[in-house]
């Protein structure tokens, strides 16, 4: 996942890197001239703007160009201040939240989860499902670092019970939603159902064994079809026989 | 030989004559207008009115000279008005011109008091003695004469008396007589007397002194009667004549001392009448200077009350604006005083709590700098020691920062979901090397889908003073339990931890740093929070009850 950061003090910089340790890619911008050049060419996934830069507000300024961007993205305000005052100019661009310095990794952490769910309108999602769910990417929160899983990149989907485990060619994320939900929000069309507890990437198949009712995925992976998803593939997929 | 009595203008005629002008203003009835210059026309009738006859005069004049005025009707009436003025000015000739074109209007257009003016024409040529001339107009005046007419009695008697001058004295009787039969049955006393005392001097005249007394005598009673003195002289003189000539001079006398007592009155009258009018006029003059006086007085006096009123009052007032003043700026003034010592007193107790630790700070960190054998085990020590004491500086400073801003209502508080685990982990966070430096168990048991309504900044400022109370007076190696329990509306947080003996722990200000500060941010935050802070202490342990609002969530936990 990356990180726009909008923070002129290098102590401040230095810090936040030490914070994250590794866990999300930091993109750093230091004059507003540079931010707002950055903004339109760097993809990024949210952003952390310190509100004062040279003792002005630019960072509501920034705050603003960034909300003018589709899609948008959430933003975290950074500031030493407490005072009421600052937050009442900062709440016109509607922050995703705030970070007050100084802060520790929870707090960015959290600052950072807080912003997705607030973002997507989505309260408390990660504590209760592990992720939030985008139409695109899903975040999952997994050992404390949220990770952003592009649907394309996941090879299938395992279900047991509440949970679902996104597998990818690299790596599986816990998640803690039904199916069929995750399917209604996110997986369909790309995903297909091939048996009561798996759903496959479409352009992640190798091949299809109908007679000994295995999927065999790109990584190798080979997955059981049930018969009762069978004829169902064989409608969707329209396949030559 | 005072004979003739002759009528004046009569005021009935000039009643008359006020009326009919009147009638034909424009400014005292709308309902005719034939004159244009209004304004002259309506100031002459009201001059005539009020009797100054001299502007009425000149007014009419100028109605006449301009010709502005057409209507025959209203020409006429100036004519006559410009005689009659012209008349009472005994400027006979004129008069009879005026008159006579008067009469010459009058004929043309059939206006029915041209009799009168006969009359008045008449009454001019007897004054000029042209005693034909006025028998004629008398005579015409009589062929067209009404017996109603309220001045008959009047011109009969004038026309007879010219008749008397021209001496035919038959028809002089025939006209004395018929005015004085009038008279009689009008029971018009004055004028019986003057007819009768005429027809007197009419037989007298003639030497016919047996019919003429009798007249004289009556003319006497009536005049008696009639109480006009001018009359009453005349019949008295006449009678001293008629005696005189009767040689019986003793009654002859007796009438003119009559006679002469009536003039004696008259004068008297008129006398009394002018020195009545004097000091009717020098009162009234005097009493005009006496309220005048008294005016300027009560003016005077009114203004002073008024001035001396308005200036008690405005002092009143002014009074009451500074006492109330007075008292705002005594009830600020102590407010300010109680503020001043607070902040004074906290002033004090801040810098000497950070007195001593930044001292002690300093003072290890040049026992570090200056200590030639560095050993590692020292040096963890000494350092560690370094951080506790900058850690705890560190929330005396923030907690202070917090009450500042709560105070100036500054402070930012935004209610949001916070899930509990993981805010307690955050601020856990910062206590992690105290807690492994005195190897303390952290007993946490709180269930995994906690989340409370509140805000993020200051609970977690009441978290961090719970924590950093907690760890600082938990004995090495002992635990810290933190548990939390939901019901339907809230969750009770209880933070629980052994203490060393009481002696030993109980420092000057008891737990909490020792401005007292943390517990009463603790206690101010909770309530902003909607919650309860409490603290519950034995000699072994202490125990922390935090009551949170529940957030409701669970149409997201549907997973």
């Amino acid at each position: 996942m990356n990180i726009f950061l909008f923070e002129d003090n290098q102590e401040d910089i230095d810090r936040l890197k030490t914070t994250i340790c590794g866990n999300y890619d930091l993109i750093v911008a230091n004059t507003i001239e540079d931010s707002l050049e950055m903004i339109n060419n760097v993809s990024f996934d949210i952003a952390i703007l310190d509100i004062f830069i040279d003792g002005m507000p630019k960072g509501i300024n920034l705050a603003n160009s960034i909300n003018a961007l589709i899609p948008k993205k959430p933003i975290i305000f950074l500031t030493s201040s407490m005072d009421r005052t600052v937050f009442e100019c900062a709440k016109y661009t509607e922050p995703s939240s705030y970070l007050i310095k100084p802060f520790n990794p929870l707090e960015l952490q959290y600052a950072i989860e807080l912003a997705f769910e607030e973002f997507t309108r989505q309260p408390a999602a990660f504590a209760t499902t592990n992720g939030v769910i985008l139409q695109d990417y899903i975040f999952v929160k997994s050992d404390k670092i949220i990770s952003k899983v592009n649907i394309k990149e996941v090879i299938y989907v395992e279900t047991d019970a509440n949970y679902c485990n996104l597998v990818t060619a690299d790596q599986k994320y816990l998640i803690k939603v039904s199916l069929q939900k995750l399917l209604d929000q996110t997986l369909k069309p790309l995903f297909i159902q091939v048996h009561r507890s798996y759903v496959v990437n479409i352009d992640m198949i190798e091949h299809i064994y109908l007679q000994d009712n295995l999927v065999i995925m790109e990584n190798g992976e080979k997955i059981t079809l049930s018969h009762r998803f069978k004829s169902q593939i064989l409608k969707t997929m329209n396949l030559f026989k | 030989m005072y004979s003739f009595i002759l009528f004046g203008i009569e005021k009935q005629a000039i009643v008359r004559i006020d009326q009919e002008l009147k009638k034909q203003c424009y400014h005292c009835s709308a309902s005719t207008t034939f004159y244009n210059d209004k304004d002259t026309y309506h100031g002459l009738h009201i001059a005539f009115s009020s009797n100054n006859i001299d502007r009425a005069f000149a007014l009419c004049n100028e109605l006449l000279r301009r010709n502005i005025i057409k209507k025959p009707e209203a020409k006429f009436w100036l004519y006559t008005i410009k005689g009659r003025i012209l008349k009472e000015k005994k400027l006979y000739p004129l008069a009879i011109k005026a008159i006579s074109k008067a009469i010459e209007i009058g004929h043309a257009n059939e206006i029915l008091y041209v009799k009168e003016s006969y009359a008045t024409q008449g009454q001019l040529y007897y004054e000029l003695k042209e005693f034909h001339k006025a028998v004629t107009v008398l005579e015409q005046w009589r062929s067209v004469h009404n017996k109603n007419d309220i001045n008959w009695n009047v011109n009969l008697h004038n026309l007879g008396i010219c008749y008397l001058h021209l001496k035919s004295y038959a028809k002089a009787s025939e006209s004395l007589q018929e005015s004085l039969a009038i008279n009689q049955k009008r029971g018009d006393t004055l004028n019986m007397a003057k007819s009768a005392m005429d027809i007197g001097n009419l037989y007298y005249v003639q030497y016919l002194d047996s019919i003429a007394i009798p007249y004289f005598k009556k003319g006497l009673e009536y005049a008696k009667k009639a109480k006009d003195l001018k009359t009453l002289r005349n019949a008295y003189l006449n009678m001293a004549i008629v005696e005189e000539n009767r040689k019986r001079f003793k009654k002859a006398l007796e009438y003119r001392k009559e006679a002469e007592k009536v003039k004696d009155s008259i004068w008297n009258r008129d006398k009394i009448w002018q020195l009545a009018e004097k000091d009717k006029e020098l009162t009234v003059r005097l009493n005009e200077e006496k309220l005048a006086k008294e005016r300027l007085k009560r003016h005077g006096a009114f203004v002073i009350t008024f001035f001396s009123l308005a200036g008690i009052v405005l002092v009143l007032f002014l009074g009451i604006k500074l006492r109330k003043k007075n008292r705002k700026i005594t009830f600020q003034k102590k407010k300010v005083d109680a503020l001043n010592t607070t902040k004074d007193k906290l002033l004090t107790i801040l810098s000497h709590d950070l007195k001593t630790p930044v001292y002690f700070l300093s003072n290890k960190l040049l026992a570090l700098s200056t200590k030639d054998s560095k050993e590692q085990r020292y040096l963890d020590k000494e350092i560690q020691a370094c951080y506790s004491i900058a850690s705890n500086t560190s929330l005396l400073i923030e907690n202070t920062l917090q009450w500042a801003l709560n105070n100036r209502n500054k402070l930012l508080f935004k209610l949001t979901v916070i899930h509990l685990e993981t805010m307690i982990d955050q601020v856990l966070y910062y206590f992690k090397p105290v807690i492994a430096l005195k190897k303390l168990n952290l007993n946490i048991q709180i269930p995994e889908f906690c989340t409370v309504t509140g805000d993020n900044n200051t609970l977690k400022i009441i978290f961090r003073n719970i924590f950093d109370n907690a760890v600082k007076y938990t004995p090495e190696e002992r635990a810290i339990t933190i548990t939390a329990k939901e019901d339907n509306e809230s969750i009770l947080l209880i933070i629980e931890n052994p203490v060393l003996d009481k002696k030993t722990s109980s420092n000057v200000s008891g737990p909490f740093n020792s401005t007292g500060l943390g517990h009463q941010l603790c206690k101010e935050f909770a309530i902003k929070n909607g919650g309860v802070f409490e603290v519950f202490e034995t000699s072994s342990y202490i125990q922390i009850s935090l009551s949170l609002r529940k957030s409701h969530q669970d149409e997201y936990i549907s997973v």
